[in-house]
This record gives C-alpha cells, sequence and structure tokens, in this order.
C-alpha cells in the first residue's frame, strides 16, 4: 500500500492535514467553533488523510463517481468547498453590512435628534 | 413657485467642503429644508453645511451615497413632514434654479416621482467617456428594472411624500440609483423624466468610470445572493 514514490508528498500533506486538525481542535478549546461545523470539519479532514493514505481506494472512488482519477476528484471537491464557503461568507458579510448600516444610521438619526432638541 | 408646499431637499455629502456651502447656500431660499447627510468626511463638511443652514445628519463610518439617501430619507420619513422631497448631489453639478421646473411637473402631470435627465437637458463639458458608461447603464437598468429612461444615474430626483414608504433603499453604494428606478417599477408608482442641466467641472467629475464596474457587481449580487 505504502508507495515510496508519493511517500513525500503524501507525508507533506499528511503534516499540513494534522496541523489543520491541531488549529481545528485548538479553536473548539476557544469556544470559537460550532458544533455542527466542528463535526464537518474533523469529519472532512480525517477522512481526506485516510484518502491520502490509501490512494488505490481514492482512485477507485473516483472511478465510482465516473471520475478518471483520484487526484481530479480531490480537485473537484475542493472547488465545491472553496465556492461553497466564499458565498457563505458572502452571504455573512452582506448581512453583516445590514446590521452595520443599520446601527450607524441609528444612532447618526437619534444624535440628530438629541442636538435639535437641546437646541430648543 | 410651490403653493405653500412644503419642501425638503435630501443631499448624500462625502469630502465635498470646497462646494457644500455654495449648494446649500443655493437650495436654502428656495426650500423649507435641506439636510445633509455627511458620510463620514474627512474635511469640513459638516461644519460648513451647517453653518449654511443645513440640518446636517453625520454617519460615524463611510457608508455610501445610497445608505446616506437611505438615511435623509429615514429621517424625513420619521420626523418630518413634507410634500415633496428632492434628492440633490453635493457637488455642485446641479442648477438649483431648475428645482421649481421639476415640482411644478411633478404636480401638474400627476405622478409620484419626477427624475431628472441630462440627456433631456443639457450635460456641459461632459467627458465622452463618462456619457458611453452612463448610456450602457440605461440599457443595465432596463433589463433589470423593466423601466427604459433617457439617464439612470441622475441625482436630481423629486417624490412626493407619500411615496418615500415605498422606496426604501438597500443598495448602499452607488447601485441605489438603479435600485429606485426597480422600486419604482416594482411600486407601480407613476413618473415622469424631467429635463435638469448637468455641469462637469474640470478638477470635479463625480465618480470614476471605473465605478460602473462596481454598480453592475454590486446589482448582480443583490439578485442572486
Amino acid at each position: 500500500m505504502i508507495n515510496l514514490y508519493h511517500l513525500p508528498a503524501q507525508l507533506f500533506m499528511g503534516i499540513i492535514i494534522l496541523l489543520i486538525l491541531y488549529r481545528t481542535y485548538s479553536s473548539v478549546k476557544a469556544n470559537k467553533l460550532s458544533r455542527s461545523f466542528l463535526i464537518f470539519w474533523m469529519g472532512f479532514w480525517i477522512f481526506a488523510l485516510i484518502l491520502l493514505f490509501n490512494l488505490p481506494s481514492l482512485s477507485k472512488l473516483a472511478s465510482s463517481l465516473g471520475i478518471g482519477r483520484g487526484v481530479d476528484l480531490v480537485i473537484y471537491l475542493s472547488l465545491i468547498m472553496i465556492f461553497s464557503t466564499l458565498f457563505k461568507l458572502i452571504v455573512k458579510q452582506k448581512n453583516q453590512d445590514k446590521i452595520i448600516t443599520k446601527i450607524i444610521r441609528k444612532i447618526a438619526i437619534d444624535e440628530t435628534m438629541i442636538k435639535s432638541s437641546t437646541k430648543k | 413657485m410651490s403653493k405653500k408646499r412644503k419642501i425638503v431637499v435630501v443631499i448624500a455629502a462625502y469630502n465635498e467642503s470646497k462646494t457644500i456651502t455654495s449648494v446649500v447656500s443655493q437650495l436654502i431660499n428656495i426650500v423649507d429644508q435641506v439636510i445633509v447627510v455627511d458620510d463620514a468626511s474627512c474635511d469640513k463638511t459638516s461644519n460648513l453645511a451647517k453653518k449654511a443652514g443645513a440640518t446636517v445628519i453625520s454617519h460615524s463610518i463611510n457608508l455610501g451615497q445610497g445608505a446616506a439617501l437611505e438615511t435623509g430619507f429615514e429621517f424625513v420619513r420619521n420626523y418630518l413632514t413634507c410634500d415633496v422631497v428632492v434628492t440633490f448631489d453635493a457637488d455642485n453639478q446641479f442648477d438649483a434654479k431648475e428645482m421649481p421646473g421639476m415640482i411644478e411637473c411633478l404636480f401638474n402631470s400627476k405622478v409620484d416621482v419626477v427624475l431628472g435627465s441630462r440627456f433631456l437637458g443639457r450635460a456641459l463639458n461632459m467627458p465622452l467617456l463618462r456619457k458611453v458608461v452612463l448610456k450602457i447603464g440605461i440599457y443595465v437598468t432596463w433589463f433589470f428594472s423593466g423601466i427604459k429612461l433617457t439617464d439612470t444615474h441622475n441625482g436630481f430626483r423629486a417624490f412626493k411624500f407619500d411615496t418615500l414608504s415605498k422606496i426604501v433603499i438597500s443598495q448602499n453604494r452607488m447601485a441605489h440609483a438603479s435600485e429606485i428606478i426597480e422600486l419604482i417599477g416594482r411600486n407601480k408608482l407613476t413618473f415622469k423624466e424631467y429635463p435638469v442641466t448637468v455641469k462637469y467641472h474640470n478638477d470635479r467629475r463625480g465618480q470614476s468610470n471605473l465605478n460602473s464596474l462596481n454598480i453592475i457587481r454590486d446589482i448582480l449580487m443583490d439578485k442572486f445572493i
């Protein structure tokens, strides 16, 4: 199962995945992540780690989905992940912009009203 | 001019210290109240507008022209009563003397909104590229709103007070101009275009032409996200 030709790349990627898992674990300890996101995120990277050291099964999985190579499957999944994350971030940013606008507007109008009532 | 109609002007201003005094001074004698929404300017726009006689509402951070106009509208909706609300630009490109005619048009034509058009009126010293960008804007707005105007990004507009509840701007930046046209269409408000003069000053050419790409992006984002 271990192919020496792939081993350096597998070790390099494996270390990166372990670092991601460690960062995720630290964020959980700091209460920065929701439970559902934690399960999804940890599950995704543990699955990636298993496939990384079991390349034939990655190729099998890819071909069962009609994709030629395992690496193509990884690229497609990564693209889906990137776009869905980007979409979520844009929606979140848009909602935050709306909230900030409301707050700034309320403060601005209230201040004007307070100033005008003080003048009177 | 107004048969005792109460007119309120809303101006969104950002770093307009060079022109704001002149703009407010021209308006203050022909309307009842001038509201300047200072969008967190770094210069003395706010103080100068106040000195010239305007009611100033100050944003603590810069939000964009659309957000500033909506702040002015919300202030008018909640705290003032009037017959007409006019939007006007702070960069001295419009001629205040054209406002009485626009307001007469609003009541004589029995419409809800009058929209200024530089292409029906005059555009003095307008750069060619700006003209092209504005013409493209007409078609983009037509595509999204179903309303074809001769000038969609003109900040000189007059609304009957009652219609203001239907014009709630959510676009913070420059795409608000297209959004206003869309809201007019969606709420089935009646409108008419009115010829106005827009003077382009050599040192001040308004928003950059590249900003039009941001406007299209904002419109698309609003549609799909």
